[in-house]
């Protein structure tokens, strides 16, 4: 299994990463400007599921570890879920990370 | 086994076509990439990209269930973002619109049996209206009543325009004027946009406003910027909805200004489509009619014909001297030369 390094990765463009077919999910990435986050926010997670009530929260946990893992920090993350595994989540997540600090590689 | 690509050859285009016919849809206006999932060399799905627009995404009805319109639609997303476009339209039938909101668009209108538009991305609908009420500040918050609102595009601003600020400003006590930001016509926007400003700054209660991406764009109106003149009933009525059903209200908004429309059949289908539909949404339309001068009214057209001459020998009977000033700059002269060599629609 591929484990990014967690370094601090700032974010300078918006990404995208995984699809919409079933079992997977689409992590889109978008920098926020200051003025666009609430008071005290750092990160803005949105999770929009097919199991969401079963497992929302745990995806938003997921996201919310990759992020500070890479010390991200300004950003909207918008997860699109088709019922990933958290392995697929997390590596969806670090593809999206990695593109947005101008890594164009597939994943 | 399936295969997802563009749509690159002759073939290639005669499969996709062929199955738009076949599922009821024509050949999207204005798309500027394509994918398709072939399998064994026919296409079983395809759908397009025109700008941040997605359209035409169609599945060969004999292959639903393969999750293949998720397949497409990831493709267009990835291609749009891959270019920069952060925030992404997609067009459809109102029948169809539950399904893409299942893949996580937003819904941002719909015209009943005509068209529905969804968003993806951001900023989204209210993140848009959330930095515009900011821009205005508490003084608009509520903007003093009644509330007026004019959407022009100012290819350049002329008198005409300008008549038609005036008179909505004379019964409003807040006047909103959107200039479109579409950059598709000969002037720029950001001089549009400041031609408009200056053209009116002595006009109490106007306020002068970016158009934003929901207010007569290629995604909510895009035979205005074709000239599709078939399918402009359904993209006015589009456009109608917008603005009647999610711009007035957190605005204020109740009454919109039209200017009579003596030429474009475009505008012309659009004017009626508002007329129609933002009544029923309490705001009233109220029409204008042109300023005339020598018999003839006075419009942007009218003057962009005497710029093609490359004389301005009357052109102050059609513009302001805030219009003028620029046309005489060398700004302008780019611009003159391009309307000189013969510039397209709404050029």
């Amino acid at each position: 299994m591929r484990i990014a390094k967690p370094t601090v990765q700032p974010i300078v463009k918006p990404s995208m990463a995984g699809s919409l077919e079933s079992n997977d999910c689409l992590v889109s990435l978008h920098p926020l400007a200051k003025e666009e986050l609430r008071e005290g926010e750092e990160v803005r997670v949105e999770v929009d599921s097919i199991v969401q009530i079963q497992f929302g929260a745990q995806i938003e946990a997921t996201a919310r570890d990759v992020l500070a893992r890479f010390g991200l920090t300004r950003v909207l993350v918008r997860i699109q879920d088709k019922g990933a595994l958290d392995c697929t989540l997390r590596a969806r997540l670090e593809a999206a990370v990695l593109r947005a600090g101008g890594d164009d590689h597939e994943a | 086994m399936l295969e997802q690509r563009e749509l690159l050859t002759d073939d290639d285009l005669r499969a996709a076509r062929d199955l738009l016919a076949r599922e009821g849809l024509g050949w999207p206006e204005g798309a500027d990439w394509s994918t398709a999932v072939f399998d064994d060399g026919t296409v079983a799905a395809t759908g397009f990209l025109g700008g941040n627009v997605i359209m035409g995404v169609c599945v060969d009805s004999d292959r639903r269930g393969e999750d293949l319109s998720a397949r497409i639609v990831t493709a267009l997303l990835k291609r749009a973002n891959a270019v920069g476009l952060e925030h992404i339209f997609l067009f459809t039938k109102p029948s169809m619109a539950e399904r893409f909101a299942a893949m996580g668009f937003k819904r941002v209108a719909e015209a009943p049996e005509r068209a529905a538009l969804l968003e993806f991305g951001w900023p989204d609908f209210a993140q848009w209206m959330r930095t515009l009420k900011a821009d205005l500040g508490p003084a608009f918050d509520p903007a003093p009543a009644p509330v007026g609102a004019i959407v022009m595009n100012a290819n350049p601003f002329t008198l005409g325009h300008r008549h038609l600020v005036r008179s909505a400003a004379a019964e409003c006590a807040t006047t909103y004027v959107f200039v479109v930001q579409e950059d598709s016509s000969v002037v720029p926007y950001a001089v549009r946009l400041a031609l408009v400003r200056a053209g009116t700054a002595d006009i109490s209660g106007c306020v002068v406003l970016p158009g934003g991406p929901y207010m007569v764009t290629r995604a909510t109106f895009p035979s205005y910027f074709t000239g599709a003149e078939g399918h402009a009933p359904a993209h006015a009525a589009l456009d109608a909805t917008i603005f009647a059903g999610r711009i007035a209200p957190p605005l204020g908004i109740t009454r919109r200004y039209l200017g009579t429309e003596p030429y474009c059949p475009v505008t012309r289908a659009y004017n009626g489509a508002l007329a129609e539909i933002l009544p029923r949404a309490g705001v009233e339309v109220r029409i204008v009619e042109r300023l005339a001068n020598g018999g003839e009214a006075v419009s942007a057209s009218r003057l962009r014909d005497m710029l093609r001459t490359g004389s301005l020998e009357g052109a102050e009977n059609l513009a302001p001297a805030t219009t003028l000033e620029w046309l005489r700059s060398s700004e302008a002269a780019p611009v003159i030369a391009a309307l000189a060599k013969g510039h397209g629609r709404h050029d």
